[in-house]
């Protein structure tokens, strides 16, 4: 492909070629001459570039060409929100000389931190080359660095060969995960075993709670001798019964659920919400499962520790605004599992579902205790100027009247503002 | 770099000058090399393609007929114009390389590139040189073998010229595309 310079060289080389003849000018017709055998000879002096994967076995034979293998690596596949990674591009070059242009694809989402991923350097035969830099990834989800763009030019950058290498490297940022002090959020049927949560009856556990009588049943190392000692009866040490909960997250990441930006929208914060509450409750000992809902539902399991919550944060960072799937449809696959009178968290804005009611209805008539979480997008598009006044105030009053009816069937609503951290929404959750 | 490229205008310029008959024309040129000059010094791209397009004007009001001159003038002056712009181009990048921001593009080992680009450029200015020659006198060369080359108005005349461009050239590229695409 011809390079601006040398389309103007051609250009001014056929204009010189025509004004000659047509003035009859040996000079003009001389110049011509020597811009044509100009273009002509620095063009024998591009070499063919030939750029390869590390992994592919390179054919031995190929004249004069620029022969790169090039390979890339990555210091961490799975990284947090603002984390940083950094990448190492490795070129080979097994044959051949030249200055050539190496550019490496990032995706538009990531910020280069230091180094650079466009590189000019002269190619020597037999050399291995390092190229380093760091990229920032501000915003959660699959992310491909690739492919890398090689250019070589002649001597002169009159024309110019291309060619794309197809290596992808991909890596997955998980949502960051706000510190929550305290969620007044708990199931009222906890599991019988021991766990981290107190809920004020007698039973297995650490805390001290109570002092009884004696019956012959007892442990005779629960026996208070101080007690003995004052009252004359046998006395033993009653602890404070704890246990898990079961908390159940659901996440709305239907289309209209991505309505604002690509750094600010309900989806994306309210999977940052999710990571936050899913950290708090692991860090107590509860037992959580998830649930995500767009033109399916996508389930993982109840379960405790870091390995839980990887699974989930692994679950959210691949969260696509896709799908109009009802809630109501949602509830109805997911009721009959969920342990019974546990607490489910429904994070979503409510847009667009008219069987929102209906399903909050069917969740508390089971039994369950429920907290929705709500942002609301009317907010985000009025504070970007995209909606007028009028139209943000009549979607505000029918929202309001949405959340009214939820909460006079006993579910506990937040309305979420997006400038508030969810940590100050959550302290209005009560205690089930 | 620079130095090949301001000898190469001086040597134009005193070219075009001694067959100068005017003022004018002897201002232009020597405007036209200060142009250039500063244009190439001072790595303003804008000065030095305007003294290129003065230097290419002011040469319709030359009046050279011997050949080697021609094609020693039109040599120089292409060698004047891609010198002057490799100074411009090695010259950016240098100052690139020298400020290493992140994010920018990264310049590396260009001491090496700039020392080829001069060896291969020379080389092929050398090369365009012989080949301009050949193709201005190609009428006298093919007249000895023939009469009738010899004798023949239109090929002794620039039409001559730009006949035997056009069938070189367009051999050579027809060839090379038939090669690049086999």
């Amino acid at each position: 492909m011809w390079t601006k310079k040398g389309v103007t060289l051609i250009c001014a080389a056929a204009a010189f070629m025509i004004g000659g003849t047509v003035l009859n000018h040996y000079l003009l017709v001389a110049y011509s001459c020597a811009l044509f055998s100009f273009i002509t000879l620095t063009t024998l002096t591009m070499k063919r570039l030939v750029a390869i994967p590390y992994r592919v076995h390179p054919e031995e034979k190929r004249a004069k060409a620029v022969d790169v293998q090039i390979s890339r690596s990555l210091s961490s596949e799975r990284i947090v929100e603002d984390g940083e990674i950094d990448v190492k591009l490795t070129l080979i070059n097994k044959k051949g000389s030249g200055f050539v242009e190496i550019r490496d694809k990032l995706p538009n989402v990531v910020k280069l931190k230091k180094g650079s991923n466009n590189f000019m350097l002269n190619l020597s035969p037999g050399t291995e080359t390092a190229i380093n830099y760091t990229v920032e990834c501000p915003l959660m989800g699959p992310h491909i660095i690739g492919p890398v763009s090689l250019r070589v030019e002649d001597v002169s950058g009159l024309c110019y060969i291309g060619e794309d290498v197809d290596i992808y490297s991909d890596f997955l940022v998980m949502p960051k995960i706000e510190e929550i002090k305290e969620v007044k959020i708990r199931s009222s049927v906890p599991k019988l075993y021991t766990g981290a949560v107190s809920i004020k009856q007698p039973g297995p556990g650490y805390e001290f709670y109570s002092l009884r009588e004696y019956v012959p049943t007892d442990p005779l190392r629960n026996i208070n001798w101080k007690a003995f000692v004052k009252t004359g009866k046998l006395m033993v040490n009653e602890r404070e019964r704890e246990a898990i909960s079961d908390i159940t997250i659901i996440l709305d990441s239907r289309t209209n659920s991505n309505i604002g930006f690509i750094s600010k929208n309900p989806l994306l914060y309210s999977a940052r919400a999710t990571a936050a509450l899913v950290s708090y409750f692991l860090k107590r000992r509860d037992s959580v499962g998830l649930v995500v809902y767009d033109s399916a539902v996508h389930i993982v399991n109840h379960g405790t520790g870091e390995t839980q919550l990887l699974k989930i944060l692994t679950a959210l960072a691949g969260v696509k605004a896709q799908g109009n799937l009802p809630l109501q449809a949602v509830v109805n696959v997911i009721l009959p599992h969920i342990p019974p009178r546990s607490a489910i968290i429904v994070l979503s804005s409510l847009e667009d579902d008219d069987t929102v009611p209906k399903a909050a209805r069917d969740i508390m008539a089971n039994d369950f205790h429920l907290t929705i979480l709500s942002m609301s997008p009317a907010s985000i598009e009025h504070e970007a100027g995209k909606i007028s006044k009028q139209s943000y105030e009549i979607l505000n009053f029918e929202r309001e009247c949405l959340l009214s009816e939820l909460s006079r069937y006993g579910a506990r609503v937040i309305r979420w503002s997006p400038n508030v951290p969810v940590a100050s929404a959550l302290m209005e959750a009560r205690i089930f | 770099m620079r130095a090949i490229a301001v000898c190469a205008l001086i040597a134009i310029v005193a070219l075009l000058m001694i067959r100068c008959e005017f003022i004018i024309l002897l201002v232009v040129f020597l405007s036209a090399t200060g142009l250039g000059l500063y244009g190439i010094w001072a790595c303003k791209r804008w000065f030095f393609v305007i003294s290129c397009l003065v230097i290419g004007v002011g040469i319709l009001f030359s009046d050279l007929n011997a050949l080697i001159t021609v094609a020693g003038i039109a040599v120089f002056f292409v060698s004047y114009a891609e010198f002057g712009h490799g100074t411009i181009r090695f010259s950016e990048l240098e100052r690139i390389a020298l400020e290493d921001k992140s994010g920018g593009t990264m310049i590396m080992d260009l001491k090496d590139a700039a020392k080829r680009y001069v060896y291969l450029c020379s080389l092929v200015i050398l090369l365009t040189f012989v080949l301009t020659l050949l193709l201005l006198n190609l009428t006298t060369i093919l007249g000895i073998f023939s009469d009738k080359i010899a004798e023949s108005v239109e090929l002794n005349s620039v039409y001559g010229i730009v006949i035997w461009m056009a069938m070189v050239f367009g051999i050579f590229w027809l060839a090379k595309s038939i090669a690049s695409k086999g």
